[in-house]
């Protein structure tokens, strides 16, 4: 065996040329396929982490009927307990509770729909880091009556700015409009425009005032945990302790985003698959012309007496070989740009506005989990092997007679 | 006489050939199924936001798509008014009047909606609003009662006869509240406008508004659709200066820019296949000059012009790419039409994840042929330029030294 591993070796390198050909364009393809699929992977996965980190949090509880009406009168009975609950628990990074109604905000300038939120200043600013998105003004304070944030899109429409009023109409839950102003503490930016648009912030307590509700009445609470696996098995265990509540984690809530997860890498494996195949066509065109301009030494093995087994897997080595130099060193060199390219980031200002309607920022850290390369080189493996096949039959199938009888 | 000698030469390797056509061919197949694909989805995207909201084009208050609010909508001079109507490609102007306003039921909670005041019977014409009603009817310009979208409708838990409140602002500040009697459901394919809109007769608007003869928006319906820049230049300049003419690509930049990101992704792995399929090729070519370099050697000395010869082989070279192109491209037609005409319908968690991007469910395929032209285009140019290190081989040749071999 260990001699054909040396012929097959040697024979590869008879035509320099053609062999290097197909050594690089393995290479190539593995290589920019990879950095593709890291490109996909890191676009896909900032969404997540931007979704998750404002939109959804990784727990979410709240009254039962919340989820098909949120109207004001939903509101969690046992706030309190869930929120002592989650700070108690060690896997739990940041947790807050908010106030929420749909209503409307007018200046003279225009008038449209937000969604309102209540939130305690420090533990939503632990929660979702919100006072780090100001952008001009500043977070809440104890002091002031009624401050609010506003997106920068939403504040654009309405033409504020820090220290201007804006009134916001929503119902107080008893059929009845609650109309009050509102002094601009503060403008908020954020890497979704829609976000922008739709939700305003102002302290639970100005908000529970006007709803008549309870100070330790809420309608949400969420939670950051320190893994997003971690909320699987946190969840049965607070629905638990907090039986007439509905506690939801975000595979719950977002269920497409959890799904984009496996949809992508799907996706992904399918173009890689694509990529490999294309290649298999030069790597099958290579090695038959190899075994073809070969006929006669072939013919002349096997007349010597070299089993048809060994031509066999002398064909597939050589194959092997190529694809192992060009899959391997296209592999090596994905790893090393992905790398680079998450020190960098790569920027597309050019989409800035496209990407902020998706809720994706302009500068792209590419990243690839690790499994992605082993299920790389699997295909490149397999494929190369099926590859193989067709050129090694085909030398079998040589008469060796005929073969050292030809000129 | 060389034509004929190129194509026999394909012939003289029949598997080597066939495979590197088979490469071509698939390339380019899955090239053409994938654009067809995106370009289908994002006609229907853009069609569907454009039908859904702005239309293709719109005369407006100056200012007025920056803020959206009642203070910035106009009252169309009646003379540019007929001179748009005037031009030829345009066939209609469509007045609109919309603004935000809260919604309130005895049902449930007030929640934020979006009121457009139309002219039913031309929207229907244009947009084909009526055949979305799931049931009821339209209202009259002047009728006392409005169409919930569905999604709205059932969030607000109203239905046909119920009476809808409209707590709003109006023009100049009044307060634009009013009670409404709900004469329709409408079913809208867009998921965020069917959770947001209440379809109210134009003048009817106009009374809750206090806004007497202003529009938000005229909406420009043109003859044709794709190319608007000119037309908009044209009608621009009768324009004065409290109005403007805006086309979707301006009011919609971030639809677009999303479409071309995604698009560039397309384009990024169509990209590496080629790269790849382009040293497929480079392989045969190159073992196709090797294996006949004695042939070559042979060919000149007995007096064959080289530029006759090289013209042969890049011949030859070509006829591969051209016969891959063509088995690709007609392969690939079929799916394309088969989609384009019944397109394919996402279920489950991938209706979802459209939604959340605000389109419908749907992936039809385009059968725009510039599709099939550019990408056989590209790739019988790489493999023509890649054909050139054949011609450069036969410059190169010494035939004493190639037949020596």
């Amino acid at each position: 065996m260990k001699i054909i591993l040396n012929i097959a070796w040697r024979n590869i390198w008879r035509n320099k040329l053609r062999s290097l050909v197909v050594i690089i364009s393995i290479m190539l393809g593995i290589w920019s396929g990879i950095f593709v699929s890291a490109f996909s992977f890191g676009l896909n996965d900032q969404r997540k982490d931007a979704l998750l980190r404002n939109q959804f949090s990784h727990l979410q509880i709240h009254n039962p009927q919340w989820k098909d009406q949120m109207e004001v009168k939903y509101t969690l009975s046992n706030a309190t307990t869930a929120l002592n609950l989650l700070s108690a628990h060690k896997e739990v990074s940041a947790s807050a509770p908010r106030v929420i109604a749909n209503g409307m905000a007018s200046t003279a300038h225009y008038s449209g729909g937000i969604q309102i939120f209540g939130v305690e200043p420090a533990q939503e600013d632990a929660l979702t880091g919100l006072a780090a998105k100001i952008d001009s003004g500043s977070y809440f304070t104890e002091k002031g009556r009624n401050p609010i944030l506003i997106g920068a899109a939403l504040a654009e429409k309405l033409e504020v700015k820090p220290g201007s009023k804006v009134i916001l109409n929503f119902s107080n839950g008893d059929q009845d409009l609650v109309s009050a102003s509102f002094k601009v503490k503060g403008i908020y930016h954020e890497v979704s425009s829609t976000i922008e648009k739709m939700k305003v912030y102002v302290r639970a307590r100005d908000l529970q005032q006007l709803l008549d509700m309870e100070t330790n009445e809420y309608h949400e609470v969420a939670a950051y945990l320190q893994n997003e696996e971690q909320s699987d098995s946190l969840k049965p265990f607070l629905q638990n302790a907090l039986p007439e509540s509905l506690v939801e984690n975000w595979k719950d809530l977002a269920p497409e985003l959890a799904y984009s997860d496996s949809i992508m890498t799907q996706m992904l494996f399918i173009i890689i698959g694509i990529i490999m195949l294309a290649l298999s066509f030069g790597i099958i065109n290579t090695m038959l012309m190899a075994v073809l301009e070969r006929r006669k030494e072939l013919g002349v093995l096997m007349c010597v007496g070299m089993s048809k087994g060994k031509i066999f897997s002398m064909i597939i080595l050589e194959t092997l070989y190529l694809s192992l130099m060009g899959g391997p060193l296209g592999i090596l060199l994905g790893l090393l740009s992905v790398q680079q390219g998450q020190k960098t980031g790569l920027s597309l200002e050019v989409f800035s506005d496209g990407l902020a309607s998706y809720g994706i920022g302009t500068i792209i850290y590419p990243s690839v989990p690790n499994s992605f390369y082993y299920g790389t080189a699997a295909i490149v493996f397999t494929m190369t092997l099926i590859a193989s096949i067709y050129p090694a039959r085909r030398a079998l199938k040589m008469n060796p007679i005929e073969t050292i009888r030809t000129i | 006489m060389l034509v004929k000698i190129a194509w026999r030469n394909i012939w003289r390797n029949k598997r080597r050939s066939i495979i590197t056509m088979a490469s071509v061919s698939f390339a380019l197949f899955f090239a053409l199924v994938m654009r067809s694909m995106q370009l289908g989805t994002y006609d229907q995207a853009y069609s569907s936001v454009i039908n859904a909201t702005t239309g293709y084009m719109q005369w407006q208050g100056v200012g007025y798509w920056d803020k959206q609010s009642l203070e910035r909508s106009f009252s169309p001079d009646e003379k540019i008014e007929k001179q748009i109507m005037g031009h030829p490609e345009v066939k209609d102007l469509i007045p609109r009047l919309e603004s935000f306003a809260l919604l309130a039921s005895d049902n449930s909670d007030t929640r934020p909606g979006f009121l457009r005041g139309i002219d039913s019977e031309k929207e229907s014409l244009y947009f084909e609003l009526s055949s979305k009603m799931e049931r009821g009817h339209l209202p009259a310009l002047d009728e006392s009662g409005v169409v919930l979208a569905e999604k709205l409708a059932e969030n607000l838990r109203l239905d046909m006869g119920d009476t809808l409140v409209v707590i709003g602002q109006g023009y100049h500040g009044m307060s634009a509240n009013g009670k409404y009697p709900i004469i329709g459901i409408a079913k809208l394919p867009n998921p965020e406008a069917n959770k947001s809109t209440v379809f109210i007769g134009l003048n009817e608007m106009q009374v809750l508004t206090g806004a007497y003869g202003q529009y938000t928006g005229m909406v420009i319906i043109p003859e044709k659709t794709d190319q608007l820049s000119p037309l908009k230049n044209e009608l621009s300049a009768h324009l004065n200066e409290e109005s403007e003419i805006l086309t979707w690509r301006e009011m919609m930049p971030e639809l677009i820019q999303a479409m071309e990101a995604d698009s560039a992704g397309g384009l990024a792995i169509l990209f590496i296949l080629y790269l790849v399929i382009g040293f497929g090729i480079f392989g045969t070519i190159l073992m196709l000059t090797a294996e006949r370099k004695p042939e070559f050697g042979i060919l000149i000395s007995i007096g064959m012009n080289r530029s006759r010869l090289a013209l042969t082989t890049f011949m030859e070279t070509s006829f591969l790419a051209l016969l891959g192109i063509l088995s690709g491209s007609l392969l690939s037609l079929p799916i394309a039409w088969y989609y384009h005409l019944n397109p394919i319908l996402l279920s489950g968690e991938m209706e979802q994840m459209t939604e959340e991007y605000g389109m419908e469910p749907i992936i039809p395929f385009s059968v725009d042929p510039s599709i099939w032209f550019t990408h056989g285009g590209i790739v019988l140019a790489i493999s023509m330029i890649l054909g050139l290190y054949a011609l450069l081989s036969i410059y190169r040749l010494s035939p004493v030294k190639a037949m020596r071999r």
